[in-house]
């Protein structure tokens, strides 16, 4: 392809005017790295063009998700003693705050009460008792986003 | 006078240790002279020996995770909790973190933020829970999966109660 | 419709849907989501996914709509979308040399700053190469109108490149 076909693809291309076939030629010209000074303008487009379609889903897998199912469905039956569970949770974390306020009484100034953990199995409960709080918000938040059973139900499939 | 000191000493401790941190570390610290508030540092330090207590035990998800955390810092309050949510919402410096997800279920809100470095690795997490009865705050700083937080969601379904028992013990 | 068959149906087009959703929604997090709701809904469906013309298509449609509301619940965050970090926020490939950096960020900023409408339609058409009919069904809009907006977006690019040409 000379420069002015080039030229004429270009200006077709800007209005709108190309057909598919014309737009994969003037995507192989600017893909070739022989691009003529000319027509360098309309380079940067094309080279996010190439790279945008070079994105791909290679991390998603594609699998029948009765696996995926399944586990929701059973996490919404356990919902309810979920919640029960996440309730004590908060009852324990408070009651350690509480044990270790009394311990330090001798703190009468107006301060936070700070638990600074020192011992490693205590570290770990706490830890547990965080990720517990964390994943069921998540998996609250998740279901929320209708991925759960719940909202699965409730989709209306087909527009 | 003793408490004093060695409150200064945690505070100097803390400060060291999460200086990677320092905004969320502000926030922490604009709470210590509220009487209403219970905070929880488990240091970098204890982590490290955390992992060492948890060999031979415990789920493979658990490890996963725990091993993976650097710091954990926990902020909560009963008295007027959803004040303090709002509160802390327009504290928290938004242009470093972003918002994963937001929940509002029952009068209670939660609200997820991470600091990212790529796709689902995140450096930090902030979870803030503002309920009828609490407002919790927690950060995690450390490289957390989300893909392994969702697997552990499920797990603790089942490990719920156990969790549950040996906290009860101590 | 056996599980197979969808499986290597998808499979086929999970990239193109994961770039449109990931262009829409703008974070990695939420586009994954997206394709994992899309996959839900395709095997609750499955009995009639077989029946449906243009499968790629219909998964385009329904991938478009999981991705808005997907946006609509989002909104009511304390961040706009827009600050969610989209494709621009990857750095280009490091063989790309740093004059072409700048007018390589100012055409990606100007293509995500196109009107919701004309920024979808380029990506369909320009990236992704459909039809105009192709298009037309996946956004909902005629044909007429998907190559008037075509012909604005690109128009705008001419312009901005003629000016970043003069510039030089």
């Amino acid at each position: 392809m000379n420069n002015t076909e080039i030229n004429n693809l270009l200006n077709k291309y800007w209005n709108a005017e190309t057909n598919i076939h014309e737009e994969l030629k003037l995507k192989e010209y600017y893909n070739s790295g022989k691009v003529a000074e000319e027509h360098q303008d309309a380079a940067p487009l094309f080279q996010i063009f190439k790279m945008e379609s070079s994105i791909n889903a290679s991390n998603i897998e594609i699998k029948a998700p009765t696996e995926t199912l399944a586990r929701e469905s059973r996490v919404y039956q356990l919902n309810k003693s979920w919640r029960a569970i996440a309730a004590v949770f908060v009852i324990a974390l408070a009651s350690i705050f509480v044990v270790k306020s009394t311990l330090n009484t001798g703190n009468t100034s107006k301060k936070a009460t700070i638990v600074n953990v020192e011992d490693p199995e205590e570290a770990l409960a706490y830890t547990k008792m965080a990720l517990a709080m964390v994943s069921k918000n998540y998996r609250k938040g998740s279901d929320k986003l209708s991925i759960g059973m719940e909202n699965v139900n409730k989709m209306n499939i087909i527009k | 006078m003793k408490t004093l000191l060695s409150f200064a000493l945690t505070l100097s401790i803390f400060s060291g240790l999460f200086g990677q941190t320092d905004a969320i570390d502000k926030f922490f610290q604009s709470y210590q002279n509220d009487e209403n508030f219970t905070m929880v540092y488990v240091s970098p330090r204890m982590f490290q020996m955390v992992s060492k207590v948890m060999e031979g035990q415990d789920d493979q998800e658990i490890k996963e995770l725990v091993k993976d955390i650097k710091g954990l810092k926990i902020l909560t309050t009963e008295k007027t909790p959803l004040a303090y949510y709002n509160e802390a919402i327009k504290k928290i410096p938004t242009s470093q973190y972003q918002v994963l997800m937001t929940v509002r279920d029952k009068g209670s809100n939660v609200k997820f933020l991470t600091k990212e470095s790529k796709s689902d690795v995140i450096e930090e997490l902030l979870l803030l829970v503002g309920g009828e009865d609490s407002f919790v705050l927690m950060s995690f700083v450390g490289q957390l999966d989300l893909n392994k937080i969702g697997k552990l969601a499920k797990k603790l379904d089942l490990n719920g109660a156990e969790f549950l028992e040996n906290l009860d013990k101590k | 419709m056996r599980n197979e068959t969808i499986i290597k149906a998808l499979e086929g087009y999970k990239d193109k849907l994961y770039r449109f959703s990931l262009k829409i929604v703008g974070n990695q997090f939420d586009a994954e989501d997206v394709l994992q709701e899309l996959m839900i809904k395709v095997w609750k469906k499955r009995e009639d996914f077989a029946q449906i013309e243009n499968q790629e298509a219909w998964c385009m449609t329904v991938t478009r709509n999981l991705c808005i509301d997907k946006i609509r619940k989002r909104k009511g965050d304390t961040k706009d979308i827009s600050d969610y970090h989209t494709i621009s926020d990857r750095s280009p490939t490091p063989d790309i040399i740093a004059e072409d950096k700048e007018s390589l960020s100012m055409v990606m900023k100007l293509l995500n700053e196109l009107p919701q409408n004309q920024k979808e339609i380029i990506h369909l058409r320009d990236i992704e190469g459909y039809t105009y009919k192709e298009i037309s069904e996946i956004i909902g809009l005629t044909e007429e109108q998907v190559k008037v907006n075509l012909f604005r977006a690109r128009q705008k690019f001419k312009e901005k490149i003629k000016h970043l040409n003069l510039q030089r």
